[in-house]
């Protein structure tokens, strides 16, 4: 029997078997009586009478099994409905199932209150949604007015100092200027964290915005090498830019991919204690591919998975950490390349060194 | 000597780009609220205004659009000056805001000197 047969069992099947149950009765009762007559009359008498009668109780009894059989299977039908069903039906609809003679009523009523069940749960459903969404929102705006309320404090801090270092409120020695530096490089480091803190509240909602032309990424990595040639250099690391002499065009947003170098070499810088820095940029068909590679401490195998994963600094938040970030830098640089319909991703040996690696789009050629 | 108008309800910050914009050998005028500010907009000219946006009584906003609705000072050039950076839009040169249609420089605190000055510089064309 096909399944669509089945269905139409479920609810056809106990008004059919009762029925077929008073006429399977009827039938005997009806036989009956003209058998007891017959008796009387003819069968004591003649061999004929005993034939027909014989023939008789044979024919009622072959029409009563028949029945009978047709019943057991209606019934089997009906029972093995019964279990698919049982299970999405409450303990109160199965007792009146049982009661009640007649089942479409029994699951009309059960329809009936199922409907007004889900109707009350597509209702809660979309409170607990127009909840959530308030609450986001709520999450929006307190990253936003934290956010606002940091930048003022540190706006004057930042200022303040940066004026006496510049000497408008009378010279400085050098000491006092380089504690003055020191404290505009953490100024400059707590306004990153803030802006990164913007940021991935921005990747969340998917509102991370970049503004694609045609920049040269080997002036954007020269840029930054420059940035940074002085800092590796007092570490007595090296640093070895590796480009074509020719300007490479890709489709970019120059600040922001600024943004994700400024964040693999400033990793880098971070994590190498000795040796050498190398960025270097390449052709790789219809991509520029651009890494930045060190020397340094390496990140183990079973971590590399977890490096594109937010908060995510190796050695966990607290314990054994000698290095100061948010972990949230490659998780941005991610976004940002991938927003760029580019790649990033990392090789590393553990003690050995670390390779990351980012491909963008190339410009297209011009067409004038 | 170019007048510019700082409206800021934030004292320090105030007193701070007053002095680098006075060592700029700008003249520096300027208000803590922006009801004021327009009053000042009014009586002073300036040249140009640096203009908040979140202060208490009036927002940066509003004070623009007022400004901008007075014969005598719908022409003044103006930054708005802001730590609130959600309604930035990012640009390569100069960030900006979206005032009623119309787009105005801006610059988030913490501030860079040297974009601040460039961006007094090439507004009063100077």
């Amino acid at each position: 029997m096909r399944p669509k047969d089945k269905k139409v069992f479920i609810i056809a099947s106990f008004e059919e078997v009762s029925i077929l149950r008073k006429f399977a009765i009827l039938f005997l009762i009806a036989s009956i009586l003209p058998m007891v007559l017959l008796y009387y009359v003819y069968v004591k008498k003649t061999q004929l009478g005993i034939i027909v009668m014989v023939l008789m109780v044979l024919g009622v009894l072959a029409g009563y099994f028949s029945i009978r059989s047709l019943l057991i299977k209606t019934i089997n039908i009906a029972k093995e409905n019964r279990k698919a069903i049982e299970p999405f039906l409450a303990p109160e609809t199965l007792k009146e199932l049982d009661q009640e003679e007649n089942e479409l009523v029994v699951l009309s009523r059960t329809f009936s209150s199922v409907t007004k069940q889900l109707e009350n749960n597509v209702y809660e459903l979309k409170k607990k949604n127009e909840e959530l969404k308030a609450l986001d929102q709520l999450k929006d705006d307190f990253v936003n007015t934290v956010s606002h309320e940091f930048r003022l404090p540190l706006t004057i801090i930042q200022e303040s100092i940066r004026q006496i270092a510049e000497g408008m409120y009378g010279e400085v020695n050098e000491a006092q200027l380089k504690y003055f530096n020191m404290s505009l490089r953490n100024t400059d480091r707590l306004k990153a964290l803030i802006d990164n803190m913007l940021d991935i509240a921005k990747i969340e909602k998917g509102k991370l915005e970049i503004l694609k032309k045609n920049v040269d990424i080997v002036g954007i990595i020269k840029e930054v090498g420059s940035d940074f040639s002085q800092r590796i250099k007092r570490k007595g690391l090296e640093i070895k830019i590796d480009l074509h002499p020719q300007p490479m065009e890709v489709l970019a947003d120059k600040d922001k991919i600024t943004q994700v170098l400024i964040n693999l070499v400033g990793n880098a810088c971070k994590f190498t204690e000795k040796g050498c820095i190398e960025i270097s940029a390449r052709e790789n068909g219809k991509f520029i591919e651009c890494s930045v590679a060190d020397s340094g401490i390496g990140i183990a195998s079973k971590n590399l998975p977890y490096l594109f994963s937010k908060f995510h600094q190796i050695g966990g938040p607290l314990k054994g950490r000698q290095e100061k970030g948010t972990g949230l830098g490659l998780v941005i640089s991610k976004n940002i390349i991938e927003l760029h319909d580019g790649q990033i991703h990392a090789e590393s040996v553990e003690g050995k060194g670390t390779k990351f690696t980012f491909t963008l789009p190339k410009a297209p050629a011009e067409t004038n | 000597m170019k007048k510019i108008l700082i409206v800021d309800d934030d004292v320090d910050i105030t007193n701070l780009v007053v002095n680098r914009l006075k060592k700029n050998n700008y003249n520096v005028i300027f208000s803590n609220d922006g009801d004021n500010g327009i009053k000042k907009a009014l009586e002073q000219k300036p040249d140009l205004i640096i203009m908040d946006i979140m202060m208490p009584k009036m927002h940066g906003g509003e004070a623009v659009k007022l400004l901008r609705s007075y014969e005598s000072t719908k022409n003044i050039p103006i930054i708005f000056f802001t730590a609130l950076t959600t309604n930035l839009q990012n640009s390569a040169e100069l960030d900006k805001i979206n005032v009623d249609g119309q787009f105005y420089p801006a610059i988030s605190k913490p501030f860079e000197p040297n974009k601040l000055l460039s961006a007094i510089k090439s507004l009063l064309g100077e």
